[in-house]
């Protein structure tokens, strides 16, 4: 495939014009701090559901421990601070990696007694309690107690800005990195590796796939980058504490992959943007009032996307585009999903 | 895949969505002149028409009751304060409440905060009740230089180096000791002197300040402490905790728990009949309030709790706040709609005082928090409602004359019992379900 | 030592009859139908709230209330299966997946707009007491729950055994393909399962809002409780279901009593993930 082509293609110049618009956004809102938080919140669950979707997406398992890997993020780049004042800047990557090591070390396991599916995903969502009742008892380092960040030296280098304008910024690299991640993986030996086991791991054993070795690169990936997440939210909020290994938030960013298009590369991050603004719109008309209320609306779009797109939203979206297109007589072509039901 | 157009719909999505979310659903005037003017005007700024006064209390979630409350008590003090003629040193200008939800995460109280500031810029905020949410909010409210008139108990708010946080009421500290202090004034003065306590606590900050109080004052008198024990606030159940402490046989127990884990413990002593001699609670929450009264029973009565307000005190500010109050919700003001009644009248003798020594510019931020530490108040409406004769700021913004009162649960109603200078009726001693 | 082990041996079979109860819905919809029902702990917290509901408006003690609360939830298990479970049936497990993950947050939230977010719990129950034979402590309610509980985990074992809709359900979990040419309709059998599945439920909220109090939250706790319970006891044998349970309340209640009552769902899940680990057919697993 001629490679100058594919740089200037069609898709690659819309993409460049999204993250455009998406580097402006912090001056059109700067002023507010709220929408600056929300727009933070957004590009958080769009770097982690974007990430998600290598192992969810594209390989097929519902991890259901985002908040596990966040969470455990978190406590190292914040004691790394505390501690050692080691900064955040480096504090993030140790966190990543610390936090894919945990993955590998889970997975291994896991997946060599070919853990599957459903049991995969109860046996993360688990993950993350047990994470958390064990920081909430190792005084050490957790304890039920908010630990704030400490530190000395500037604010660069303690990553505690007094705005939010910056954490945006790193996030949206952070995006375009893992965006660029997943598309990679795509059209890797690793991507056609774990698309296969999506479908039907005994066959792809079969075709000579390193199954489990598939499985546990993409998980140590996506755990790698939701560590460096866990340890930007801990700067944010500027405090350490065992409520971040969420369950609420594990399962929130697999059903934004999901929603947003299995294994599809932008799905999630739009999905994020959505429905993550969606909650918050929500939230703030209407939870006074009701809370909850936005929860049940947010319930019922998922409900009706599963039963009827259960493949996400994306691919709908991108089938009525073909269909405008089709009809005013552009040329078509096929619609690619990573799983193709 | 041509996705080109797609990708330009997404965009156009996504700028929509973002647009709307940026749209305030209460559009606040945003040229409204409130307290961020540069100090180096010489004309003096125009006032806004009402003074913006600010409350995020948790109203969802698991602190809704206690949020509730304390909203109530704010609104209650703001319309009396208007009703009073105003801040008259600002030529009678009238106060204006805004409030918003907390949620029931520090995250969302910190957002609550922001969103407060962004669309209202008051020029005070009354909040939120937990410690942990103070100390999540007070990062913005500082940034902002928005004063915040915290109702937590936790002594490490007024340690973090905050200029603009005030907290009048007393800290967790100060209810552990007084809730040790009373079990020894009561259990003497009915001829049976504790010997022992054990100290309970949930595994919050508040629930361990509290009990480092107790504790504290216990080893200075050489009292001591058979077993002080720790379980998580979401505890469903109690049994085994409670025949532990059975085990260790103490006097008395001091517990500081939050609202539900009260009655958790509660109906588990009832259950298992393993009642301690005297049960004392401390930090406020639980067991004296009218919802834990309903949901106890019979088991409520006879338990103490440390209070951050004393609903009997006979004032004519105090009788009038509980008599509003009683008006609406059917019962007396609870500790949390007390602190934000009395929180917001020190609001008020502040701003009286801004008004008179700085009447060019009295709610600049600087100039309002010079008020607040220049308070000494021995009298008036803020000290006719708090639970102790003075009301005066330290530099980490403490009040160093703090009150706490007692209260018992005697025949289905809680009643004032402690220190006797401020108490309604004679405290009971012993707790009536224990079988020695 | 040995009082308070024994004690906590005591306590947790109790409570591990209980538990095996709650998980008793969930085995059955998920042996006959293959349905992953990850809103099955709502389910309980669900009940749980409606128990209290009807405790309070009708003044009934807690026990009383299965008299309603077993067909609401029955009707109620009907038409989510009719309405979203159906629909997911033989489809791509995303499907299952995404679709009961939805109803479990609409489940909560609802749960939260209607009865707010603090716990709520019933005035005493006439099974609530104590009784104390040498230095230990039984407590009646949960002794008449686990024998509720082993009582109706017989009855379901004798239904499945003697009754032709048992038989049907049975069939329809060993091989659908040939049941249904023995006359099992597979979309009635289904639905059946799923609303008994829901409507036991309705039985353990009873118990359990005797001596409890519930809170939104409440569903991820019974839920990943039941899945644990599931996974250790394996698919398809109702004894083997109780022997879990009853493992389960052991282990946390030493737990619990040994070391720190935070250390509660650890001692659950560290269960749950050695189980699949080391023996994911559970220990009586027959498939």
């Amino acid at each position: 495939m001629n490679k100058s082509k594919r740089i200037l293609s069609g898709r690659n110049l819309a993409g460049s014009i999204v993250l455009a618009a998406a580097a402006l956004v912090p001056l059109v809102l700067g002023h507010s701090q709220y929408n600056m938080i929300l727009a933070t919140t957004v590009m958080l669950y769009a770097v982690l559901a974007t990430a998600w979707n290598i192992i969810g997406g594209i390989g097929g398992q519902f991890d259901l421990a985002a908040g596990a890997y966040v969470g455990l993020g978190a406590f190292v780049t914040g004691t790394l601070l505390t501690r050692w004042n080691i900064t955040p800047w480096l504090g993030m990557l140790v966190a990543g990696a610390v936090a894919a090591l945990f993955a590998a070390s889970v997975g291994f396991p896991l997946f060599g007694f070919k853990i599957r599916d459903l049991w995969y995903s109860l046996s993360s969502s688990a993950l993350v309690e047990v994470l958390r009742v064990v920081f909430l008892m190792w005084a050490a380092v957790g304890g039920p107690t908010e630990r704030y960040l400490g530190g000395s030296g500037s604010q660069l280098y303690r990553m505690r800005f007094g705005t939010y304008i910056p954490y945006y910024y790193l996030l949206l690299v952070m995006l375009v990195i893992s965006l660029v991640l997943v598309n990679r993986i795509r059209q890797s030996k690793l991507g056609f590796s774990l698309l296969a086991l999506g479908e039907d791991e005994d066959a792809a054993e079969v075709l000579g796939v390193n199954v489990r070795a598939s499985k546990l690169k993409a998980l140590m990936i996506y755990a790698f980058i939701a560590g460096m997440v866990g340890g930007i939210y801990a700067c944010i909020y500027g405090y350490i504490h065992p409520s971040f290994f969420a369950t609420d938030l594990s399962m929130e960013v697999a059903i934004l992959g999901i929603v947003g298009g299995l294994g599809i590369t932008w799905g999630p991050a739009t999905a994020a943007l959505i429905f993550v603004s969606m909650r918050e719109f929500l939230r703030a008309r209407l939870g006074g009032e009701m809370a909850g209320l936005y929860l049940v609306v947010y319930a019922i779009v998922l409900i009706l996307v599963a039963l009827y797109q259960p493949l996400g939203l994306a691919p709908l979206a991108m089938r009525g585009i073909e269909r405008l297109k089709s009809m005013m007589g552009v040329k078509q072509r096929g619609i690619t999903s990573a799983h193709g039901k | 895949m041509n996705s080109k157009a797609f990708r330009i719909l997404l965009t156009l999505l996504a700028l929509v969505t973002v647009v709307l979310g940026a749209c305030s659903p209460a559009p606040a005037a945003p040229a409204a002149p409130a307290a961020t003017q540069a100090p180096a005007q010489k004309s003096a700024p125009a006032l806004p028409d009402e003074i913006v006064v600010g409350s995020v209390q948790p109203l969802t979630g698991g602190f809704a009751v206690f949020g509730q409350d304390g909203k109530l008590g704010a609104e209650l003090a703001i319309q009396h304060i208007n009703e009073a003629g105003g801040i008259k040193s600002m030529g009678g200008k009238k106060l204006k409440l805004v409030s918003e939800d907390a949620g029931g995460t520090p995250d969302t109280a910190k957002l609550a905060t922001e969103s407060m500031i962004s669309k209202n810029r008051p020029v005070a905020i009354l909040g939120e009740y937990i410690s942990r949410f103070v100390m999540a909010a007070s990062e913005v409210t500082d940034r902002e230089k928005v004063i915040l008139i915290a109702d937590a108990l936790v002594p490490q708010v007024t340690q973090m180096g905050r200029q603009y946080l005030f907290r009048p009421g007393p800290t967790a500290t100060d209810h552990g000791a007084l809730a040790y202090q009373f079990l020894v004034d009561v259990s003497t003065a009915n001829g049976d002197p504790i010997k022992s306590i054990a100290v309970l606590n949930e595994d919050s900050a508040n629930g361990r300040a509290n009990s480092l109080g107790a504790i504290e004052s216990a080893l200075k008198n050489q009292m001591p402490v058979v077993t002080s024990l720790e379980y998580p606030y979401d505890i469903t159940d109690a049994t085994q905790i409670v025949q532990q402490l059975a085990k260790a046989n103490p006097d008395a127990v001091i517990h500081t728990p939050y609202f539900n884990d009260a009655i958790v413990f509660g109906k588990a002593f009832k259950e298992t009949g393993l009642w301690p001699k005297f049960l004392a609670g401390a930090g406020a929450c639980g067991y004296v309030d009218p919802e834990s009264i309903k949901a106890l029973g019979d088991a409520a009565e006879g338990i103490s709790m440390t209070y951050s307000y004393n609903p009997a005190k006979d004032t004519p500010q105090n009788k009038k706040f509980v008599e509003a109050y009683k008006k609406i919700k059917g019962y007396i003001p609870t500790e949390g709609a007390g602190m934000n009644y009395y929180g917001a009248m020190v609001l008020y003798e502040a701003l009286e005082y801004s008004g008179t020594h700085f009447p060019d510019d009295p709610l600049n931020p600087e100039n309002l928090r010079r008020s607040f530490l220049a308070l000494d108040l021995k009298s008036g409406p803020a000290v006719e409602t708090y639970p102790g004769p003075q009301i005066k700021f330290d530099p980490l913004g403490d009040n160093e004359f703090p009150g706490t009162v007692v209260l018992q649960v005697q025949q289905g109603e809680p009643k004032v019992v402690y220190p006797e200078a401020e108490a309604e009726a004679k405290p009971i001693w012993p707790n009536s379900h224990f079988k020695p | 030592m040995i009082e308070t082990t024994v004690q906590a041996i005591i306590t947790g079979v109790m409570m591990g009859a209980i538990y095996a109860l709650i998980a008793l819905g969930l085995s059955i919809i998920f042996g006959v139908m293959n349905v992953v029902n990850f809103a099955h702990g709502d389910f309980v917290m669900f009940s749980m709230y409606l128990t209290f509901t009807i405790g309070t408006l009708l003044v009934w003690d807690s026990v009383q209330t299965p008299l309603l609360t077993v067909p609401i939830m029955f009707v109620f298990g009907l038409l989510i299966y009719y309405l979203i479970i159906d629909r997911t049936l033989g489809q791509f497990w995303v499907m299952q997946f995404a679709a009961t993950v939805g109803l479990q947050i609409l489940m909560r939230s609802a749960a939260l707009i209607i009865w707010k977010g603090q716990p709520r719990a019933l005035q005493y129950s006439i099974i609530q007491g104590s009784i104390h034979i040498g230095p230990f402590t039984i407590l009646t309610s949960r002794l008449v729950a686990a024998a509720v509980s082993l009582i109706v985990i017989g009855g379901m074992a004798l239904f499945l055994n003697k009754t032709w809709a048992g038989a049907a359900m049975r069939a329809a979990s060993d091989d659908l393909g040939a049941a249904s040419l023995m006359g099992v309709n597979r979309r009635r059998t289904y639905g059946l399962t799923f609303a008994i599945g829901s409507s036991l439920t309705a039985v353990a909220a009873a118990l359990l809002m005797s001596f409890q109090q519930i809170d939104p939250t409440g569903g991820m706790r019974f839920g990943l409780l039941s899945w644990c319970v599931l996974a250790l006891a394996g698919l398809g044998s109702l004894p083997g279901l109780l022997a879990a349970g009853i493992i389960v309340g052991i282990t946390e209640s030493l737990a619990v009593s040994f070391y720190d009552p935070r250390i509660r769902p650890l001692a659950i899940y560290a269960i749950f993930i050695l189980v699949l680990w080391l023996r994911p057919k559970g220990l009586f697993g027959r498939r």
